[in-house]
C-alpha cells in the first residue's frame, strides 16, 4: 500500500485480484445475490482505495480498511431500502433452488434454499454481520473496528443474528413441510 | 463443557477458528448433550449451510472496468516510470491499439456467428472448429497484450490469461518469459500466480525453479518460495540456497527462506 501512496498506482491490481472475490461475495450476500448490483460495488470500493489510499494509515490490516470501504458502500446502497420482504415461500424458494448446485442431495439443497430465504428476511445489518462472519481474513477484532464497536458486541450480535436466521429458517422450513404434506 | 463456554466454541467456529481438535470436542459434546442444547445444535446446522448458499461468478465486465479505471487513475498519477517504456521495447501504441480492436472486432464477429450456428446447424465439428478458432484468437491477443511497453497493458494480459480454460505452450512460456524478464515486479508477481494453475505441468515446475535466480524483488523471492514448499519441489532448495549468498538480503526475507529450504531438504 505504500507503493499506491507513493504513485504506483497499478500496484493496487495485485490487491484487487486477491480480494476481488472477498469483496464481490460480500455484496452478493448482502444484496441477497443481485450480481450486478455487486459487481457496482465491488468497482466502487476498488475506486474509493485507489481515490483515499492516504487515508490507509497501516495500524490495522489492508482487509479491514478495504472492507470498512465495502461496508460504507454497502450502507449507501442500503440507505433508504427498507427490506420488505415476506414469506412468499413456494415460489422463491424454487427460485433459489435454480441457482443451487446439482451435486448437493435433494434435501440439502431445499435446506439451503429456505436458508437463502431465511437471510433475504434478515434486517441490512444482521445479514452484514453474519456475511462478516464467514470472511476468512477477518477476525472478530477487526470486523469490530470496521463497524466501529467492541469485540464483544460483535460477537453478541453475530450470535443474535445467527438465532434470529435460525428462528426463520425453521419457520420457512415448517411452512414448506406443510405445503408438501397438503 | 459448560454452556457458556460451547456458546464461545461455537461463535468461533462459526468464524473458522477452531482447530481441528477443537471442532471435534465441540461435536461430541454436542452429540453428548440432550434436547437443552437443541438450540446450539441448529446453530451449529444454520453455520454450516451458510456456507453452502453458492455466489454467482462476476462477469468479465468487472475485470475490465476495474483495468480501465486503473489506467485513467496510472495516467493521472504523475509518477514517473508508471506506465513508461521499457528499454529497447518501445512500440508504436497505434498500431497495437488498432490490432487490439481489430482482434476485439474479431472476437465479437466469431461469437455472432457461433450463435447463429449454433442454432440452424447441429454438426459439432463446426461448432469445435469455431470454438478452436476462438480460442487461438483470444491467446493471439493475450501474447500481444503481453509484449506491450505498458505495464497496465501486460498486466490485464495475465488477468485474461487466468480467465482462459486451459493455456497453450505458447502461452506458459510467455508467462515464465514474463516472470523472468519483465522489468515490472507487479507483472512479474501476477505472472507467478497464473502460472501457479498450471503447476502439475513439470516445465511450469521447472521454469519455475529456474526463474529463482532472476528474481531480485524480495516480494517475489519471498513467494516463489513458499510456491515450492507448497509444492514440495526439493529440487528449488539449491535455487534458493544459492539467493541466499546474496549479502544484501533483507533479514526477514532472508531467515523465511531459510526457512523454505529447511522444510525442503
Amino acid at each position: 500500500m505504500a507503493r499506491i501512496i507513493d504513485g504506483e498506482t497499478e500496484r493496487m491490481a495485485i490487491l484487487y485480484e486477491r480480494y476481488k472475490m472477498r469483496v464481490y461475495s460480500y455484496f452478493f450476500r448482502v444484496t441477497c445475490g443481485d450480481r450486478e448490483t455487486s459487481e457496482d460495488l465491488t468497482h466502487n470500493v476498488f475506486y474509493k482505495a485507489i481515490r483515499y489510499c492516504r487515508s490507509f494509515t497501516g495500524q490495522g490490516s489492508f482487509a479491514s480498511w478495504l472492507f470498512k470501504i465495502a461496508h460504507n458502500t454497502a450502507l449507501d446502497y442500503n440507505r433508504g431500502k427498507k427490506n420488505s420482504l415476506s414469506y412468499e415461500v413456494a415460489a422463491d424458494i424454487r427460485s433459489v433452488q435454480d441457482f443451487l448446485s446439482d451435486e448437493d442431495e435433494t434435501g440439502k439443497r431445499e435446506q439451503i434454499a429456505s436458508l437463502s430465504l431465511a437471510l433475504k428476511n434478515l434486517e441490512h445489518d444482521e445479514r452484514e454481520i453474519i456475511v462478516f462472519g464467514k470472511i476468512d481474513c477477518l477476525r472478530y477484532r477487526e470486523i469490530a473496528g470496521i463497524l466501529g464497536t467492541t469485540e464483544g458486541n460483535v460477537k453478541i450480535r453475530m450470535f443474535r443474528a445467527l438465532k434470529k436466521l435460525k428462528d426463520i429458517f425453521m419457520k420457512i422450513e415448517s411452512s414448506r413441510y406443510e405445503k408438501e404434506r397438503s | 463443557m459448560k454452556k457458556k463456554d460451547r456458546k464461545e466454541k461455537l461463535q468461533y467456529l462459526f468464524k473458522g477458528d477452531l482447530s481441528p481438535d477443537e471442532t471435534e470436542e465441540l461435536n461430541s459434546e454436542l452429540k453428548k448433550t440432550g434436547s437443552a442444547d437443541d438450540e446450539i445444535d441448529s446453530l451449529g446446522m444454520v453455520s454450516e449451510l451458510i456456507d453452502r448458499v453458492s455466489v454467482d461468478e462476476p462477469s468479465s465486465s468487472m475485470d475490465q472496468r476495474f483495468y480501465e479505471m486503473l489506467a485513467d487513475e496510472a495516467r493521472e498519477t504523475s509518477s514517473a516510470g508508471i506506465t513508461g517504456h521499457r528499454s529497447g521495447r518501445v512500440r508504436s501504441n497505434s498500431f497495437y491499439a488498432g490490432l487490439r480492436v481489430a482482434a476485439g472486432i474479431a472476437l465479437f464477429l466469431l461469437g455472432w456467428f457461433m450463435q447463429s450456428w449454433f442454432g440452424q446447424r447441429s454438426d459439432p465439428r463446426d461448432l469445435a472448429k469455431l470454438s478452436g478458432e476462438m480460442k487461438d484468437l483470444r491467446e493471439t491477443l493475450v501474447l500481444t497484450m503481453l509484449d506491450q511497453p505498458s505495464s497496465l497493458e501486460r498486466i490485464r494480459a495475465v488477468n485474461m490469461v487466468s480467465q482462459l480454460e486451459k493455456a497453450d505452450d505458447r502461452i506458459i512460456e510467455s508467462l515464465l518469459n514474463a516472470l523472468n524478464t519483465d522489468d515490472n515486479d507487479n507483472v512479474r508477481l501476477l505472472s507467478l500466480e497464473a502460472l501457479l494453475k498450471y503447476s502439475g505441468n513439470p516445465a511450469v515446475r521447472d521454469g519455475l525453479i529456474s526463474s529463482i535466480k532472476n528474481q531480485s524483488s524480495p516480494m517475489i523471492q519471498l513467494r516463489l518460495a513458499e510456491v515450492m514448499v507448497a509444492l514440495k519441489e526439493r529440487k528449488a532448495a539449491p535455487e534458493l540456497r544459492k539467493i541466499l549468498t546474496n549479502t544484501g538480503m533483507n533479514y526477514t526475507v532472508r531467515t523465511r527462506i531459510n526457512e523454505a529450504v529447511t522444510v525442503l531438504l
